[in-house]
């Protein structure tokens, strides 16, 4: 046997220590933040965490600081994804979710039903600059007829086209479906087997979020969602319209890719494509392009359109302090903090007053902001993740599967209403 | 006859060597592919990346992807970070894991076999279903982080990772094989239980403090999910949070971020380099019983 009595005696000692120890650290544990200091911190997490957007904020944070002695800014962020769901999910669970949140148009209806976003509209009514955001912008942080967020972040989808290939070949600029789908098969290298070795227009078969297909189908004034916001797959008549034109010019022109990957017209291996704009950075740079390549509003049939998705600015529910939250909001939409982010990260203005200053700043940024001005997000329901699913699998099954129009939109009512109910 | 035989034994062998040669052969090739390509696309230009031909070479190594990378953040700031939480957590779960071991394997108490599997429990539970009370838990330790608790600390990095059922597995499972003798001879010479573990077993402990090392050291600096959550800003920012940093909304600058994985990596290679020699006994020692 080890212990022998004098070890059991300073066994108990210390238990007993320890215990006392145990007490006075939970009681001073309960004191402490009664007992620490009062300020106006506010907490912010953003999506993303790239280098040029972080200097952005930064520079905000400092600046309304520097204006608002009294409030502290925490800055925070997470990468794009599920970080910044698993981030999120953890703070509000543990009850200490962030003041300010800057987040994307699929959080929207989730985050609100889940009640993790405060509405705005009593401190919106009465700001200054209510009128100038772009309606189309404004509608993406509006939901069920209240304002939760409001855009920091556009990221419009622009038709991009290689300048030196359409003057080549004489083509002007297309901004119809005909005219699209002519300059694609006359721009279109094909080796003697019939495959596509140099696309006329390039469209995803494949991807995380096929959005390339909501712009033909805005642009042929339709919509997925009724005026209440219910799916209005079947019998849909724009959606098989886009369908139908897309089916029809595609085979002849397309190289397959996914849009999670590399584009072929940033690969140098199409002249035509619809894209994120924050993702033609590289090849504007690139000094092989310069002058070759030209932004403009997708064609359209009948009415303008483009997708834009965008980040907003929200206040979280454990937000003690909405007042001073909406205080940083309205200073970082604020006209300098928006030409500032413009300048820093080239990114379009949500304000119509900053549009024509803007687009001085570079020769496309006249069309990027069309694109924002005409641009529509992704549905904000809390059936999104499924109506992205659905949609893509429509897109997949009819352009680059063989089932009929008409089959595809009633299998994506059935699917979708499953996923609702879900 | 007798030489027929002869040739026929190394004929089989040969063959079985070829073999065993090719399978090993594919087995590197397939291991290596992913290295090798990460190393070519860290010394690309990013329209190399998107030409559609692939080639394995670039045309002009681009060596300033590493230095352009590492200027991306305060990288001297993450690796200090990282390296601090590797190296408390390494030293501090090898000691309570060791302990733990101990007591599974040689001091009999009651429901001991029932604790020691609740222990084993625990190695089945995946991480993120602990995530959330955890983080509440550190919240609320408000004496010694101020009103976040023990969020955004070290020791809100830290202590999570200290315990770890494996660990206690697997020195449980080695330290059965000592002998009962080794006990007895310290007790006849006065030690007490924590110093026969002290003076008897840790020293003798190379092997699997080897192995629960180079595993132990690999999952700390390689996590990404707790530090995401229980840090904020960059102050604490690890080495693993700040490789996410090479995309924004529109694209992922390939080049810069297989650069900066490529030199995050460089400290686990060098642990197990400086560990494998042990690394596998000390997995397989615990297996057999002496």
């Amino acid at each position: 046997m080890y212990p022998g009595n004098e070890h059991t005696e300073r066994m108990e000692t210390m238990k007993k220590f320890l215990t006392i120890l145990i007490a006075l650290t939970l009681g001073l544990t309960l004191l402490v933040p009664a007992l620490a200091e009062q300020t106006t911190e506010l907490t912010f997490l953003r999506i993303g965490n790239d280098e040029a957007e972080r200097a952005y904020w930064q520079w905000t944070i400092e600046a309304f600081q520097k204006e608002n002695p009294g409030i502290v800014i925490q800055y925070d962020e997470a990468a794009i994804g599920e970080p910044m769901e698993t981030k999120l999910n953890t703070l509000f669970a543990s009850g200490t979710g962030p003041d300010l949140i800057g987040h994307g148009i699929l959080s929207v209806a989730q985050r609100v039903s889940l009640g993790h976003y405060q509405p705005v509209d009593a401190y919106f009514d009465t700001w200054e600059g209510k009128d100038d955001i772009m309606p189309a912008v404004l509608a993406n942080g509006t939901y069920e007829g209240k304002v939760y967020g409001l855009a920091y972040s556009v990221t419009p989808y622009v038709f991009a086209y290689r300048i030196d290939l359409l003057e080549e070949a004489g083509i002007a600029v297309p901004t119809t479906w005909d005219e699209l789908a002519m300059a694609a098969r006359a721009l279109t290298e094909k080796d003697d087997a019939g495959a596509v070795t140099f696309s006329g227009f390039c469209f995803p078969q494949t991807g995380g979020n096929l959005v390339e297909l909501d712009v033909f189908v805005y642009g042929n004034g339709g919509s997925y969602l009724s005026a209440d916001s219910e799916p209005t797959f079947e019998g849909n008549e724009q959606i098989a319209g886009a369908l139908a034109f897309l089916q029809g010019l595609l085979p002849d022109v397309n190289m397959i890719y996914s849009n999670n990957e590399v584009n072929p017209f940033v690969a140098g291996k199409a002249a035509m494509t619809l894209i994120n704009n924050a993702a033609l950075t590289t090849m504007i740079t690139n000094p092989e392009y310069e002058g070759k390549v030209g932004l403009a509003l997708p064609p359209n049939n009948g009415t303008m359109a483009s997708f834009c998705g965008c980040n907003m600015l929200f206040i979280g529910r454990d937000c003690q302090n909405p007042e001073a939250a909406f205080k940083f909001i309205s200073f970082a939409l604020g006209q300098e903090s928006a030409l500032k982010r413009a300048e820093m990260v080239r990114i379009p203005v949500t304000r119509k007053s900053l549009a024509e200053q803007y687009a001085t700043m570079d020769q496309w940024n006249a069309a990027r902001v069309a694109c924002v001005e005409y641009g529509t997000g992704m549905p904000r329901v809390t059936w999104s993740t499924g109506f992205q699913q659905v949609r893509n699998a429509l897109s997949q099954s009819v352009l680059f599967g063989d089932v009929a129009i008409d089959e595809a939109l009633s299998q994506a009512q059935k699917d979708i209403a499953f996923r609702m109910e879900q | 006859m007798h030489s027929r035989s002869v040739q026929a034994v190394p004929r089989g062998d040969r063959a079985f060597r070829i073999a065993q040669g090719m399978f090993l052969m594919v087995t590197v090739l397939v291991m290596a592919i992913p290295l090798v390509m990460m190393i070519t696309v860290s010394l690309q230009t990013m329209p190399e990346i998107y030409a559609s031909e692939f080639k394995l070479l670039p045309a002009a190594p681009q060596w300033h992807n590493y230095a352009d990378a590492m200027r991306n953040g305060d990288w001297p700031l993450y690796f200090k970070n990282s390296a601090i939480v590797s190296a408390i957590t390494l030293v501090a779960s090898l000691f309570i894991n060791a302990m733990a071991g101990y007591v599974f394997a040689r001091i009999p108490f009651r429901f001991r076999q029932a604790v020691f599997l609740i222990v084993l429990i625990g190695m089945m539970i995946p991480p993120q279903v602990t995530l959330i009370p955890v983080f509440t838990m550190l919240r609320s330790f408000t004496l010694f982080g101020g009103r976040s608790g023990l969020v955004n600390t070290y020791w809100g990095l830290v202590l999570p990772y200290i315990a770890g059922s494996f660990g206690v597995f697997l020195c449980r499972q080695y330290y059965q094989t000592f002998p009962m003798e080794i006990d007895d001879a310290a007790h006849m010479d006065g030690s007490t239980r924590f110093q026969a573990f002290l003076h008897i077993y840790l020293p003798l402990s190379g092997p699997v403090f080897a192995s629960l090392a180079v595993l132990k050291f690999a999952g700390t600096w390689n996590e990404y999910t707790w530090p995401l959550v229980v840090t904020s800003g960059e102050r604490l920012k690890t080495v693993q949070l700040a490789l996410t940093a090479f995309r924004n909304e529109g694209e992922i600058f390939w080049n810069q971020l297989m650069a900066a994985t490529l030199v995050v990596e460089i400290p686990i290679y060098l642990v197990f380099l400086f560990a494998q020699k042990h690394f596998v006994q000390g997995l397989l020692m615990g297996s057999v019983k002496a």
